[in-house]
């Protein structure tokens, strides 16, 4: 039976850090560089055990006089007997025997060709990161100074770009060193890269949103499309973060990522239900004006603004007949 | 110009105190007059007996909510005052209730059996026979005679204030004598009687520094006659009344705003409408956004008309405002794209007025790109119902001019306690009246 020594990374679960065949030969177990399973442990000694084949054929380890000696799970010991499934702690090290001939699982089949691409995604290319954190910044400048009616409209606009910046580098900051304290992988590009991504695809909704409330005031199916299109946005971050944190497939993360979303979306209803009798003194309405030639702005004629104000009447009439 | 407040005292306040002090403070009247002191002593000892303080008394707390003046106008018990003193039992019959109180302390309940809320007037039934008590008739006055006002500032006690008739003011829907005279909180529907002791009008509101106002005899004398008339009986529920005098009001004022050819005024470059009635006064302005530089990144052009009258319904309530704003804004710097961003700033601002939820419902809006005659615009209604008063509105129309990308008016016409077809009228023919120069 050839038999395999694995060294168990302490701490959490049971990573191999290192296999070794155990032959016939003596194996020397130690610190110093002379044995065969060298230990980076500092609670084992230089050479602190052996393991040697009997003429039984049984494999025993022995202690060589170590100053912690040996523990198979029932206290110190000098002599353990080793075969598959045997667990013998050296210092603060695991060592793990299994039998070589243990079967193992089938290979898992990779999801898909491209979902190697995703999993390392554009976030993770340096050309891709560039690309995406100079557009956005870019996209950035150029609204910010569009937005500006005071003077001095391309200083004001560099500062709220820096200002953003520096709100993105803060946020992918906690991000990194929490992936760092995690998974020991800092990223800090890539995540500034998700965050500037989010960040251009925040700005761009807002004016989606803003032009469709100027052309389309009446339109009722804007307000499901843009809350639709806030919970995409919501999904594609979660199930990004996924992409670049774990390994799971495609529809495992845009499943997380929906999830996320109706999580958020239940939310907003429940707070939408318990404020819809509240009373607000102030008035809501869209005074989005845009300077575009108004033969492209839909509009309707005087009697149909009539029509609509009659509409306004009936719901006021209806808030007053609540009571 | 701000608005005249009415002077009922909500309660004895600092701000009362201060309204009181400033009064003594005031220089003694022209000593041109014979003997001011002695005719003014005479007065107060001849009158005073015909008026009492009114209180409004919270029925839970069973303390003062607000007090008031009243006068005797006939030998059975009725008493004049104005309605903002009594408005609260008015609009909440249940928890609120009148008295008025004796020279010697004692109270006694009164109710209010008639109200005009136009002119600012309600009548009690004290059920105290009253020998002494003012008649009511016309009195023949010139400007500058002298007047004597009386009531109880701040709850201090009964006091007389001299002061001089100026005639009536011009701007209002319906005349007020403007008295110059120090009429202070509390002293809301006494009395201001000439030195013979005819009574000219009812203290109503004040702008301060003795700018005082007086509704005048000829209302009282009306809703008296009304009262006295054989078969009178007491609306059962006095907010009816005050609904239908409220409709019929505005006929007056808005049945024909904006009819026919309204007067017009060129405001940067649009065309809008000016002081639509007599009534309106109009002022303007003009701001550079910076006014350091020879071509400013863009200007603004206001002009702003209103009336200065309104109609108290409750504390936190009026009617018959009516009020225009155009704001035009020009740019010959900024882009198409940063005009609009200017131009939504300036539209976006909400200036519907505030409210309270037991008199008005939340503001619904509708907004529209409507082609109206003269110029594509965006407009907006925010409506709201009175809950008081049932089928009168307030309402906001904004109107935002479409077409150019260096050019914009946004334009607010604000109407409170309107009927829905004066709103729904305005509303539809104001979009005609917003047009380029």
């Amino acid at each position: 039976m050839a038999l395999i020594l694995e060294v168990l990374a302490t701490g959490r679960g049971a990573e191999v850090r290192q296999r070794l065949a155990v032959g016939d030969g003596p194996v020397a177990i130690g610190r110093a560089l002379d044995n065969a399973l060298v230990l980076d442990d500092p609670h084992v000694d230089a050479h602190h055990a052996r393991i040697e084949r009997l003429e039984d054929g049984a494999l025993v380890l022995t202690d060589l006089g170590s100053v912690n000696g040996l523990d198979a799970g029932g206290g110190r010991a000098t002599r353990v007997a080793v075969g598959h499934g045997t667990t013998v702690t050296v210092g603060r090290t695991v060592l793990r025997f299994r039998d070589a001939a243990v079967p193992v699982p089938p290979a898992v089949p990779l999801p898909s060709a491209t979902a190697d691409v995703t999993v390392a995604g554009w976030w993770d290319r340096p050309r891709g990161r560039a690309a995406v954190l100079v557009g956005t910044a870019g996209f950035a400048l150029v609204d910010s100074w569009l937005g500006t009616v005071e003077r001095g409209a391309a200083a004001r606009s560099f500062g709220a770009l820096l200002a953003m910046g520096a709100l993105a580098g803060l946020w992918a900051g906690v991000w990194a060193v929490t992936g760092r304290a995690v998974r020991g992988q800092f990223r800090f590009a890539s995540h500034l890269a998700v965050v500037a991504a989010g960040l251009a695809a925040f700005r761009l909704l807002t004016h989606v949103d803003a032009w469709g409330q100027f052309l389309l005031p009446a339109a009722t199916f804007f307000a499901p499309v843009q809350v639709g299109l806030w919970l995409f946005l919501v999904a594609a971050m979660v199930a990004g973060h996924l992409a670049a944190a774990t390994a799971l497939a495609p529809v495992q993360r845009w499943r997380a990522g929906a999830t996320a979303s109706g999580i958020v979306l239940l939310l907003v209803a429940v707070f939408a239900l318990l404020e819809e009798d509240r009373f607000t003194p102030a008035a809501e309405f869209s005074g989005v004006v845009r300077t575009i030639d108004p033969a492209f702005v839909p509009q309707q004629s005087v009697a149909e603004w009539g029509a609509t104000i009659a509409d306004l009447r009936g719901e006021v009439d209806s808030l007053l007949a609540k009571e | 110009m701000p608005r005249p407040s009415r002077v009922r005292t909500p309660s004895r306040s600092a701000i009362a105190l201060i309204a009181l002090l400033a009064g003594a403070l005031v220089p003694a009247p022209s000593q041109a007059q014979d003997e001011p002191r002695e005719v003014t002593s005479s007065v107060f000892a001849r009158y005073s007996d015909r008026i009492l303080k009114i209180q409004i008394i919270e029925a839970s707390s069973n303390a003062k909510r607000s007090i008031g003046t009243g006068f005797f106008v006939s030998p059975d018990g009725l008493m004049m005052t104005n309605y903002h003193v009594v408005s609260e039992r008015v609009q909440e019959k249940a928890d609120h209730r009148v008295e008025i109180v004796e020279a010697d302390g004692s109270t006694r309940a009164a109710e209010v059996i008639a109200v005009d809320v136009v002119h600012d007037l309600a009548v009690l039934r004290t059920g105290r026979p009253s020998p002494s008590h003012f008649t009511l008739a016309p009195v023949a006055l010139r400007q500058g005679d002298r007047l004597y006002s009386l009531g109880h500032p701040s709850d201090l006690g009964l006091s007389i204030v001299e002061g001089t008739y100026n005639g009536n003011l011009k701007h209002t829907l319906y005349p007020k004598i403007h008295f110059t005279g120090s009429i202070n909180p509390g002293m809301s529907g006494g009395p201001a009687i000439t030195a013979a002791g005819a009574v000219v009008g009812v203290n109503v509101s004040t702008m301060g520094e003795q700018r005082s106002f007086l509704v005048p005899e000829a209302q009282a004398t009306r809703l008296l006659a009304r009262v006295q008339a054989p078969g009178f009986v007491p609306a059962a529920d006095l907010l009816t009344e005050v609904t239908a005098q409220l409709r019929e009001y505005q006929q007056a004022y808005l049945g024909g705003l904006f009819a026919g050819a309204p007067k017009r005024a060129d405001v940067g470059p649009f065309r809008v409408v000016t002081e639509p009635a007599p009534i309106f006064r109009c002022w303007g302005g003009a701001e550079r956004s910076d006014e350091a530089e020879a071509e400013p990144m863009y200007n603004e052009v206001w002009h702003r008309c209103g009336t200065d009258d309104d109609v108290f319904i409750a504390d936190d309530q009026r009617a018959g405002v009516v009020e225009l704003v155009h704001v035009a804004l020009t740019s010959a710097r900024l882009n198409a794209a940063q005009f609009g961003a200017l131009y939504t700033s300036r539209f976006s601002v909400d200036d519907t007025p505030g409210g309270d939820e037991r008199h008005v419902t939340a503001w619904r809006c509708a907004t529209r790109n409507v082609a109206a005659p003269a110029t594509p615009v965006r407009a907006v209604l925010c409506l709201r119902g009175l809950r008081k008063l049932p089928g009168l509105y307030d309402a906001v129309l904004k109107v935002a001019v479409l077409g150019r990308s260096n050019a914009g008016l946004s334009s607010t016409l604000t109407l409170s306690g309107a009927s829905w077809e004066n709103v729904d009228r305005i509303a539809t023919r104001y979009l005609e009246l917003v047009a380029w120069r």
